[in-house]
């Protein structure tokens, strides 16, 4: 029987840090779904705690649960023993990250690496696994896999060491592919070599992907559906193609316009339309709604004092703003100007 | 020798007469590595020339190892050049002695990617802006201080900014104080080298506009080297696209993004992922291949290797840079 249920369910989840200067808190809110087969994109700008949230799934972080449930099939991640843990991570669960030279071990040929992840997770010999290895080598594209084996990382460009770490993550099947910043270390034209392998292999294998990026145009390439993050919260979930098409969070809308190239909104002599200011220090996060201090639809009163709740609106979209309806309306008459 | 030079050069020649105020001929930069023994050269740039016209933004633009960071080097001499000739207003930087190249090196100025580590963590901003206007006698003690000041509002900053350490400040922050550094010593002629990279996406369009605004303001010209197409695409008027120490095509921005003839370029443009989920997610068509090793670079095109329409007579001569319409080259035997 088919299970109609999210794989992954993370319901108000909240990490706190305890710092000397105060407690940073680095996930605030944050609710999304991630269905069986599909690559949600979480986006959001340094210090929107995308990565806190995704290392929190993996119980990899050393801060304060706060509260919040983080539910994978059904079951809260966050009452696991860490003994429980390890059981999931690399078998049901794997993670890739943006630099992969950092993220092997420099000492031992990829061969080894791949073929440890293997015998840890699953209950095969050494040379099921050598096998195994070479496989997976082989289906992320990489030429000569049985020669690879026995090659350090440093012998490797970046393009291939980020295939050799999707090998690794993808060497035990797992149902979950957590993917931080996977391409943002790399030229452009390995970029979409890496970026057509991901869809490749989901397609071939079918696992969820939480692809997690700063980069607007990449989310385009590989997501179903976005979550935008912004100081510690969703503040946006829509499906891609809808998000693209009517953002309507302030910062979302910022963000879309202010991409250079021919994509973005240009002012008078070719300007950017710019969202102002910085983000916020976590350790004194604006009052009421925290992107309140740089959004253009600002009303005193309203935003400034009462933090807004994620609310449903319509097909299958959320938002967190007060004036979403107001600024729907502002911005179809900016369309309309702009295009007269 | 000479004659090699006339195509490189017939853009600018063709367009105006407008004396260039920069001109790159047969740049050439190789480094030696490993020891006596074992003498390698990473041959980081290869026979570059471009020429910039007073007021022009050109973008350079390549993935790493291409050679565009060694480009904007090379030309202000923070890394000697092994050959060629870098004209500024006329005269030679690369043969300058060190003592000429003090001042005549004084309009061109750069502003660098990473804007923690262009800032020395010891200096208080108004010193930082203020060291280059002591070093040129522009200016000093508190006349300096109250023009370091001004350019701190200029750049976006505040006046009482001027006596903080560049911890205090954010990235974007940071790097408007590289910008003041840069202005405050009658810069003519910025090199920014990947002037956002380091910065949030919403930090980068602010540096941008800022860029754009003080060109206009201060009449500046302005190399870009960027990776990012984006960027270039939105700050340039003319585009040039290196691969491996070499020019690839270099003309307008239209002629470049609009047109590109050069199989890299237009390599590179199809790999530019696409802010639009509808458009049909492309499998097919994409660049294969890994960037060869500078050190042992192929023989004739250096693009050969993952090109697809590369034949046997692309590895016998280094195509030159052809004129495809009036100040649009490429180098590419293909058609």
């Amino acid at each position: 029987m088919s299970d109609t249920r999210a794989l992954l369910d993370v319901k108000g989840l909240q990490v706190h840090f305890d710092t000397p200067d105060g407690v940073v808190k680095a996930v605030n809110d944050v609710d999304f779904e991630v269905k069986r087969g599909e690559t949600l994109a979480v986006v959001g700008e340094s210090g929107s705690g995308k990565s806190v949230t995704s290392l929190a799934i993996m119980r990899l972080i050393s801060g304060r649960n706060a509260g919040g449930k983080i539910l994978f099939e059904g079951k809260n991640l966050l009452d696991k023993s860490m003994d429980e843990m390890r059981g999931i991570r690399g078998n049901d669960i794997s993670m890739i990250f943006q630099e992969p030279m950092t993220s092997l071990n420099p000492v031992y040929t990829v061969g080894w690496q791949i073929i440890e992840a293997i015998t840890t997770h699953l209950d095969y010999t050494h040379k099921q696994a050598y096998e195994r290895a070479v496989e997976s080598l082989d289906l992320v594209g990489i030429p000569e896999p049985r020669a690879r084996m026995s090659n350090y990382p440093h012998q490797l460009s970046g393009g291939m060491r980020q295939r050799v770490m999707i090998a690794m993550a993808l060497s035990t099947e797992p149902k979950l592919l957590i993917a931080d910043e996977p391409t943002t270390a790399l030229d452009v034209t390995i970029q979409a070599q890496i970026l057509q392998l991901m869809r490749r292999l989901q397609r071939e294998m079918g696992m969820s992907i939480i692809f997690i990026t700063h980069d607007l145009a990449v989310v385009a390439e590989m997501a179903h559906r976005v979550v935008v993050m912004y100081s510690g919260n969703v503040v946006e979930e829509a499906p891609v193609s809808e998000l693209f098409k009517r953002p309507r969070m302030p910062y979302t809308i910022g963000l879309m316009r202010s991409m250079p190239g021919r994509y973005g909104y240009k002012t008078a002599k070719n300007r950017l339309e710019i969202i102002p200011g910085n983000v916020p220090n976590p350790l004194q996060l604006p009052s009421g709604c925290a992107f309140h201090p740089r959004c253009k639809f600002m009303k005193p009163g309203v935003c400034t004092t009462e933090a807004p709740k994620l609310e449903p609106i319509e097909d299958d979209r959320l938002i967190r703003c007060f004036r979403w309806e107001d600024v729907q309306e502002q911005v179809q008459q900016e369309t309309t100007r702009r295009l007269a | 020798m000479n004659d090699s030079l006339a195509t490189p050069l017939a853009d600018t020649q063709a367009s105006t007469d407008a004396e260039p105020l920069l001109e790159v001929r047969n740049l050439q930069k190789s480094f030696a590595i490993g020891n006596r023994f074992n003498r390698k050269y990473v041959k980081a740039i290869q026979d570059v020339s471009f020429s910039m016209k007073p007021g022009e933004v050109l973008g350079l633009v390549g993935e790493s190892g291409s050679g565009k960071t060694t480009v904007g080097r090379c030309i202000v001499r923070l890394i000697e050049p092994t050959g060629g000739d870098v004209y500024f207003q006329g005269r030679n930087l690369a043969a300058a002695s060190k003592k000429e190249l003090r001042s005549l090196r004084k309009p061109l100025q750069i502003i660098f990617q990473d804007p923690f580590g262009a800032l020395n963590p010891r200096m208080k901003v108004g010193n930082i802006i203020a060291e280059g206007m002591k070093i040129h006698n522009i200016a000093r003690g508190e006349q300096a201080r109250e023009r370091a000041m001004e350019l701190l509002t200029k750049v976006g900053l505040s006046r009482n900014h001027i006596d903080r350490y560049p911890h205090e400040f954010s990235g974007g922050q940071r790097q408007r104080i590289g910008i003041a550094r840069v202005l405050a010593v009658d810069a003519k002629f910025i090199i920014a080298d990947e002037p956002v990279s380091a910065l949030d996406v919403s930090i980068q369009a602010q540096v941008i506009n800022l860029l754009q605004d003080l060109k206009e303001e201060f009449d500046l010209s302005m190399l870009c080297i960027s990776h990012d197409l984006g960027v270039v695409e939105h700050i340039s008027d003319r585009v040039a696209v290196m691969y491996l120490g070499r020019l690839m095509e270099i003309g307008s921005k239209s002629d470049v993004y609009d047109n590109p003839r050069h199989p890299y370029t237009q390599s590179l443009l199809e790999a530019m992922p696409v802010p639009d989920p509808d458009r049909p997610r492309r499998d097919e068509g994409i660049l294969q291949g890994d960037i060869p090793s500078p050190i042992n670079p192929p023989s004739g095109c250096v693009f050969r290797t993952r090109c697809p329409l590369a034949s046997k007579e692309c590895a016998e001569v280094v195509p030159p840079m052809e004129e495809v319409s009036p100040g649009h080259l490429k180098a590419c035997i293909k058609q």
